[in-house]
């Protein structure tokens, strides 16, 4: 005969979960870059000429985690000068919140003898930076990688979870510099996964039930930045931009009409050199890196999509400006129309006439079944009037979401040896 | 004897519930650095002049970007928060620690501050503005034209550290539920050995539409919420500290600044807020430590005084200063190189507020193999990541 009692553990364990459940509000309805997510997305990792990259990956949950993770090689091709597009993927598992990192350059092997203990002592060292659990076989990066990773949670056969148990950090070393972001997650439902290996971010922003499998992109993209070419306020005010001849007291400036009759502006802004390559002087220049949302693995077929920019200026005057990313792109804003005269852009202060601008990006929706979204991030680049460079990273802000503007779903395809 | 079985309907009960509840939450309820929000909060701002204040020694000033991203005009209603402590034995000097104070006299102690400043101006449709908070903005851009009224001072204090506290406002100065405010700060050192620069997103309290009364308490989260709760637990991933990073074998520190949620600008009482703050660090190989420190009003903490208690003197390079490294934010004890720490605000009980904290991190990278900390020639900077949302309701009472 069964035996129906109440069980205190039971009872106690359902208010536990009850409870953890009110706390988990996991289905944060858009992609956020701030919640454990089931699809992460590093949209720039680089690991060629004077930069390297540190991933930061944490299983926040109390649970083994698995992931499938993309490395997408977008250096140019050297003769068509396109993306390559190239997909390496590699398998990761995390034990319950578990942090883990690696080196993108020289990836991360498993060495379960790794330590950072000498005679007995931890010494930190660059010899025992892989000391810990390793998450699994991550390989290195080609020679000059430049592109984004990609993280997806899966169960232990391989197939997509809505678990929101992954959070990251990339932080970007250049010539010793350093600049850190946090990861975009895509937060995923209990549908994730329904339509095996093609992964659908059709889950509306404002929906409060799960009527899609992912979070859908966001329908534009906000920015806040400097005029491009602008002299950084505070080098500007400490006398380390320009500055006008003629000795003291130093004035700075930021052109010869700065300064008084018969003096002119000493290393002005500048970025670029007269030969059109890069070089800063006394000048900050902001960069986006930016990926569509719909890839397909499965087919390495890269997608494109057309953004447009409406640039503010602190006058509330607004330009527009438009790009075509495929694959993956990062540029200058001033590269957006005026590649090699950055002074003509809409982007730039000599065109804008204020330092802060405000710009919202937002995607073409384009033809086909695919909502067209993209994903990015930023970075800033401050210069002196010595070339020296300071370099910070932001996550981007969010609006909308592309499912509900177009009706249209960005999908991830992956690949079909994953088990499906 | 008592008889444990399980019970399958229970079980399944519990399932359902669990199930429901997992998804119920999907208002956006929570704090966000990636969304426009009501209220936004900078919880490190730094102004030092001389560098003498600042990990890297050089003169510093935070630069703040905020921006309408409404087609609507909007009126802003913000705080400086002076968070700078004094010596009791000589007032206008400012300290870190209580040792600080023994060169002014035997016996003086550190305290902490808490001085609001407020101002307020307005934003036309979309437009951005930028300011240091060493010069603030005497005219809004666009007040010539009648567009925009108020300006921004400059914080007062020099040197200064401390936050930033902005809440949309109507014409008549109540508060209303535009999620129209996004904003970055930077913080940028410079002298003529070189520049460094890091940043990170405002973090915004999201209103609640149609639940704001108009009135100068707001209430954050709980049963009757006029804007998103602050997170339950805050997630930071991070090097530990003397953590020898692989890319340039820069030994890497990292400072975590944090203020509560909870805010009276009336009363200004530094003792009103005071949260302990619960610290669950994992290692990479699952290890678990725990550790606990309380949190007054404003503070910047280096990590591996978590555990300790003790804040560093002015110009304290020692990185083993107070056994700096036998804390267990040091990579001497983890023995990885990064680990997860999940911040908790304790609970007080407090019927009159809340006890939820934010928090900004900012990592230094340093030259010196040994790791003084005077060789940090590289920062950045960034948010962290959060769970849940608070049972109880924050308060921020407004003058």
């Amino acid at each position: 005969m069964r035996t129906d009692k109440r069980s205190a553990f039971l009872s106690g364990l359902c208010g536990v979960a009850v409870a953890l459940g009110m706390f988990a509000t996991s289905a944060q309805a858009d992609v956020s870059t701030e919640r454990g997510a089931s699809i992460l997305a590093f949209p720039k990792v680089l690991a060629d000429a004077g930069s390297d990259t540190i991933i930061q990956i944490t299983n926040i949950s109390n649970n083994m985690v698995h992931a499938d993770c993309f490395y997408v090689n977008a250096a140019p091709n050297p003769i068509t000068h396109q993306p390559l597009w190239q997909v390496t993927d590699f398998k990761i598992w995390l034990t319950k919140q578990q942090p883990t990192h690696w080196q993108v350059s020289t990836g991360r092997f498993v060495n379960p003898i790794d330590t950072c203990i000498v005679n007995g002592v931890i010494v930190p060292s660059t010899d025992c930076a892989d000391a810990g659990l390793d998450p699994g076989a991550v390989p290195p990066t080609p020679e000059g990688f430049v592109g984004e990773l990609k993280c997806i949670e899966v169960d232990v056969a391989d197939n997509p979870i809505g678990g929101n148990h992954l959070k990251g950090e990339a932080l970007i070393k250049t010539d010793g510099d350093a600049a850190k972001y946090n990861a975009i997650g895509i937060l995923g439902t209990d549908l994730a996964g329904e339509t095996g290996n093609v992964l659908q971010l059709d889950q509306p922003a404002d929906s409060e039930e799960q009527v899609g499998q992912y979070n859908a992109c966001p329908n534009s993209l906000l920015l806040n930045h400097f005029a491009e070419g602008v002299t950084d306020p505070f080098i500007l005010a400490q006398g380390l931009g320009g500055t006008c001849t003629g000795g003291l007291p130093i004035e700075p400036c930021q052109g010869d009409s700065d300064c008084p009759p018969g003096t002119t502006c000493e290393n002005p802004p500048q970025i670029l050199d007269g030969s059109g390559a890069l070089n800063l002087i006394s000048a900050t220049v902001t960069d986006l890196t930016l990926i569509p949302c719909n890839q397909d693995f499965e087919n390495g077929v890269p997608s494109s999509v057309t953004v447009q920019f409406l640039i503010y200026n602190e006058f509330e005057e607004v330009l527009s400006a438009s790009k075509t990313i495929t694959c993956w792109d990062d540029f200058f804003l001033f590269e957006v129309n005026s590649f090699n005269d950055p002074e003509r852009s809409p982007f730039s202060f000599a065109v804008r006439g204020t330092t802060a601008l405000f710009t919202r990006i937002t995607p073409v929706t384009p033809g086909g079944d695919f909502a067209g979204g993209v994903l990015g991030v930023a970075g800033v680049t401050r210069a002196d009037a010595q070339g020296n460079l300071a370099r910070v990273a932001f996550n981007l802000f969010g609006e909308g979401d592309r499912f509900t503007s177009t009706g249209k779903i960005d999908k991830v395809t992956l690949p079909q040896q994953f088990g499906f | 004897m008592r008889t444990v079985k399980r019970n399958p309907f229970l079980s399944g009960v519990c399932a359902i519930l669990g199930g429901v509840f997992l998804w119920a939450g999907t208002a956006k309820a929570d704090v966000t650095s990636d969304e426009a929000a009501a209220i936004l909060v900078i919880p490190k701002l730094v102004f030092d002049p001389i560098g003498r204040f600042s990990p890297n020694l050089k003169p510093t000033d935070t630069e703040i970007q905020v921006t309408n991203v409404s087609s609507d005009p909007i009126k802003l209603r913000c705080f400086y928060v002076n968070a700078n402590a004094h010596c009791t034995n000589s007032p206008e000097d400012v300290c870190f620690a209580t040792s600080d104070c023994q060169q002014f006299g035997l016996g003086g102690l550190c305290i902490d501050g808490w001085i609001e400043t407020d101002f307020e101006f307005t934003l036309t449709k979309f437009q951005p503005i930028v300011w240091r908070i060493s010069e603030g903005l005497t005219s809004i851009p666009l007040a010539e034209q009648g567009l925009n009224i108020g300006s921004i001072p400059p914080v007062g204090e020099t040197p200064f550290r401390g936050e930033l506290k902005c809440v949309a406002v109507g014409p008549d100065d109540s508060p209303v539920d535009s999620n129209v405010l996004k904003s970055e700060a930077t913080i940028v050192a410079a002298d003529k050995s070189g520049i460094d620069a890091r940043g990170y997103n405002g973090i915004g309290v999201q209103a609640v539409q149609g639940a704001n009364d108009g009135d100068n308490t707001l209430i954050l989260g709980g049963d009757d919420p006029e804007y998103n709760g602050c997170p339950s637990v805050l997630i930071l991933d991070h090097f530990f500290d003397d953590a020898v990073e692989p890319i340039d074998g820069d030994v890497v520190k990292t400072h975590l600044t944090c203020v509560p949620c909870s805010q009276n600008f009336v009363l200004q009482n530094v003792a009103l807020f005071d949260t302990p703050l619960q610290f669950l660090v994992f290692n990479e190989f699952e290890q678990r430590f725990s550790a606990s420190r309380k949190l007054r009003c404003w503070h910047e903490f280096e990590l591996c005084s978590l555990d300790q208690g003790w804040d560093r003197p002015i110009g304290n390079f020692d990185p083993n200063f107070n056994s700096c490294r036998r804390s267990i934010f040091s990579a001497f004890v983890s023995g990885t190189l990064t680990g997860q720490t999940r911040i908790r605000g304790v609970d007080q009980d407090d019927p009159q507020h809340g006890n939820g904290v934010l928090c900004v991190a900012e990592e230094f990278f340093l030259d010196d193999p040994d790791g003084d900390l005077d060789s940090i020639h590289s920062s950045d900077a960034f948010n962290l990541h959060q769970v849940g949302q608070r049972v109880r309701p924050d308060i921020i009472q407004l003058p």
